[in-house]
């Protein structure tokens, strides 16, 4: 259900950014010629299409709002790895818990969607982190072995309950589940008592 | 090529908009030392275009098809590391400006900011310097002296929260059992806190909230 709700918000949010607000740049860009054109003694058309300006900027101000609401924007603006990482700095200084990324520097092409999955995984594993393990540090490693993308989430908590891992349906694990079904990724969570627990996901690219 | 058009600074664009890219090169076409030369729309087409030739300038849109802005940033800059690089965009300034500051690029413009205001930020960068609007500057340094005088806003709201407990008088053990949260975190907090604030002692946090008025005795 999360899952078609994410792509269906994101071909929402790609029609607004794509065509409308688009077009509101392209509207300010010619009220601006149109500015030029008209000869600085006419006082009050200049007024006019400031204020015109000003209105244009104001909606494009509200639809950055909604694209803002319907997807992870970050996302396609500073892309995966970067997002990760800027989330984990946002996430530690949230919840003290300290939070490193190693993040291997490879330009891996994946799609909107699988960028979106995978950003997904990785904040519900940190969200489960901060509510549920009481660990003081937590790492996200995204790497590259062969063509296989692996991408971990482990702590040094009090480690998932093996009850909870393999029944999944707490802590969002049916949702982190589904994702990496999605992706055609092989998922797998381990908790170990006193020493932690571990998110892997392996994916074929 | 005449001999104007060699005096002035090349650009290539790359915005998958045509309508925005139309623009820009209006803009363009009415000054005496700026040329559009080049137009990318996909991730793609402008690292081709980045392979083929020299440039003195880059217009990027911050997402464009094909990879993040981010990404194409990084790869241009692998390529044509002394490539002025302004971010075009029509996120608010304050969202992503200073990710890409800190990545390579020289400047960040609001795709809807005034002809005028572009072209200073073309020319500026294609000097070497680096440009910000006048808004997102005056907001950096409101914040950067606001933690200077008031270093308790650069915590996150647990920070503050475990703070205000700790000058109230609360051990570490306490706070941990109000918030349902372990000595372990709670401890880490606390380090984070007069690490944050630049003091050594609960006493000093304490002292602190008292003259800020973040916590009352009375």
């Amino acid at each position: 259900m999360d899952i078609i709700l994410d792509e269906e918000r994101a071909r929402i949010a790609r029609n607004i950014h794509d065509d409308l607000s688009q077009e509101m740049v392209a509207l300010q860009l010619e009220l601006s010629h149109l500015q030029e054109s008209i000869s600085s003694e006419d006082r009050q058309s200049h007024k006019l299409i400031e204020h015109l300006r000003s209105r244009v900027l104001v909606v494009l101000d509200k639809m950055q709002s909604i694209v803002s609401e319907l997807r992870p924007d970050a996302l396609e603006v500073l892309g995966l790895i970067h997002s990760i990482e800027r989330y984990a700095q946002d996430f530690e200084s949230r919840t003290g818990i300290t939070c490193q990324c190693q993040m291997e520097e490879c330009f891996i092409e994946l799609d909107n969607m699988q960028n979106t999955h995978l950003y997904r995984i990785v904040l519900e594993a940190l969200n489960n982190v901060a509510r549920h393990s009481g660990a003081s540090l937590v790492k996200v490693r995204l790497s590259l072995e062969q063509s296989t993308l692996i991408l971990e989430i482990s702590d040094n908590g009090k480690g998932m309950d093996p009850k909870v891992t393999l029944n999944g349906k707490a802590f969002g694990i049916l949702g982190m589940k589904d994702r990496a079904k999605y992706l055609g990724g092989e998922f797998k969570i381990k908790g170990v008592a006193g020493k932690g627990t571990l998110i892997k996901l392996k994916l074929a690219i | 090529m005449n001999t104007t058009q060699k005096d002035k600074a090349e650009i290539l664009i790359a915005d998958d908009h045509p309508i925005v890219c139309e623009g820009i090169e209006k803009i363009l076409s009415k000054t005496a030392d700026l040329v559009l030369s080049g137009k990318a729309h996909t991730g793609e087409e402008l690292m081709d275009k980045i392979n083929q030739r020299a440039w003195d300038l880059l217009l990027l849109d911050i997402a464009i098809p094909g990879a993040s802005g981010m990404q194409l940033l990084k790869e241009v800059k692998q390529k044509q590391s002394e490539l002025p690089v302004v971010m075009l965009s029509i996120y608010p300034e304050e969202r992503f400006a200073i990710d890409f500051l800190k990545a390579g690029a020289s400047g960040y413009v609001h795709k809807s900011n005034s002809p005028e205001q572009m072209l200073e930020s073309f020319r500026r960068v294609r000097k070497g310097e680096t440009y910000i609007s006048p808004f997102l500057a005056q907001k950096v340094a409101l914040d950067t002296v606001q933690l200077k005088t008031q270093p308790h806003k650069s915590l996150s709201t647990r920070e503050y929260q475990v703070m205000c407990m700790i000058a109230s008088g609360k051990t570490v053990s306490e706070i941990g059992k109000e918030l349902n949260l372990s000595v372990k975190t709670i401890s880490t907090h606390r380090s984070r806190i007069l690490k944050k604030m630049k003091m050594k002692s609960n006493a000093r946090l304490t002292n602190y909230c008292i003259k800020n008025f973040i916590i009352d005795f009375s």
